[in-house]
């Protein structure tokens, strides 16, 4: 269970985009029903992602944020890449996909952004990663990992959801540590 | 080890991503070794060529190669890996005999922690692989063998009239230190046997069966 600390509904703002690289529409959509002081097994703390495909046929991808700080949604703000991230996640299975996404991290590393790249791996749900990403954001950010708070979190994280869809989560993850 | 060659298999059907090695010139006892990879539109052949020299290009026929016993994730995230590394060092990668104070930074970048390191193309390899925790190497069980020396030395001569004379006269030091020296069919099996890191003497008799096969291809094609 982890307390939400300081936060608001205030913290997070409604915000829309316009892909026109991918032709589809998001929105994300606050639910502020419920007080978001309460902890993460709240349904209330949860960022819904709609996306219209082209053919206009709905689906929706729930995203679990268990940290509405200010400074995640400062990085939302300042880094659209982040909520681009967030929107295909799941989807990020080959080399020229992932690609535009390990230059990004690794540059935030590269720059010895390490609270930027912390807030980044702390807001990510392993349960909206790619199979390929649960192993390979680990791998990418392992040389740092003592700079990095949240990556021991993620490593778990990863560890059970890797379980969860049914791999073998000890050989995928072998080396690290 | 299940080797490929253009008499069995073709490029088109490696898993993502494997090791590939040759026999350049078949009057030279000198082996190359370099990662190919598919980007989702061709299949690359990333290594390191020479000093300052790192190539992406497609694959030859004088190349076997032999795939890595990783999940097709792993696979995916370390061919990912590799076409930042190619992006990053573009400009190229120094040659060095030792693998002392090279590494590559989180962006793929090569840094040198200590002044003239460099790589060799096995040592190149390792380094790939290592940086993303996948440990294929046992360095504790290494050792620095006395017919790597003469080979260093015999290199170490060829280096001058392309390295200034500071990095020349390092790499020269490096060799009377002792350095070990990984070959490029060393680094190979270690990269494609299962359960690694593996020490010299663990991939021994696999090392012999693959440069035989390596020496058996560069006649077959007539290089």
């Amino acid at each position: 269970m982890i307390a939400m600390t300081d936060v608001s509904t205030t913290n997070i703002e409604y915000s829309s985009s316009h892909d026109s690289s991918t032709s589809s529409y998001y929105e994300h959509i606050v639910d502020n029903r419920f007080d978001f002081s309460s902890t993460i097994s709240s349904t209330t703390n949860t960022v819904y992602v709609y996306e219209k495909s082209y053919f206009y046929q709905v689906s929706s991808i729930g995203i679990k944020l268990f940290d509405y700080s200010d400074e995640f949604h400062k990085m939302v703000d300042e880094k659209p890449w982040v909520t681009r991230f967030l929107q295909t996640s799941s989807q990020l299975n080959n080399v020229k996909s992932l690609l535009p996404y390990y230059k990004k991290i690794n540059q935030l590393m590269a720059e010895e952004d390490f609270q930027t790249c912390n807030v980044f791996l702390k807001n990510i749900t392993a349960s909206e990663l790619s199979d390929v990403l649960l192993v390979g954001l680990l791998r990418l950010t392992y040389s740092r990992k003592n700079h990095l708070d949240a990556w021991v979190g993620l490593l778990k994280q990863s560890k059970d959801e890797l379980s969860k869809r049914g791999h073998d989560e000890k050989a995928l993850l072998n080396g690290l540590s | 080890m299940d080797i490929k060659s253009v008499f069995n298999s073709s490029f088109e059907q490696i898993d993502t991503v494997c090791l590939a090695i040759s026999r350049p010139n078949i009057k030279r006892e000198q082996q190359h070794i370099g990662l190919l990879y598919f980007d989702g539109d061709c299949v690359n052949f990333l290594h390191l060529a020479w000093h300052n020299t790192l190539q992406q290009e497609p694959p030859d026929k004088s190349y076997l190669w032999l795939d890595i016993p990783l999940d097709h994730f792993n696979k995916v995230h370390l061919a990912t890996y590799c076409a930042m590394v190619y992006e990053k060092n573009k400009d190229g990668i120094p040659y060095g005999l030792s693998l002392d104070g090279s590494d590559f930074s989180e962006d793929g970048s090569f840094i040198q922690k200590e002044p003239h390191a460099g790589l060799t193309c096995a040592t190149f390899v390792i380094q790939v692989f290592h940086a993303q925790g996948l440990n294929i190497i046992d360095f504790e069980k290494w050792p620095c063998r006395e017919a790597d020396k003469q080979w260093q030395i015999k290199i170490w001569g060829m280096l001058k009239r392309f390295f200034p004379n500071e990095y020349f006269n390092s790499q020269h030091e490096k060799i009377l230190s002792g350095v070990a020296r990984f070959k490029p069919e060393e680094v190979a099996v270690a990269g494609t046997l299962e359960s690694p890191p593996f020490g010299s003497e663990e991939i021994k008799e696999h090392t012999k069966k693959l440069l035989e096969s390596v020496i058996s291809h560069a006649h077959k094609i007539k290089i």
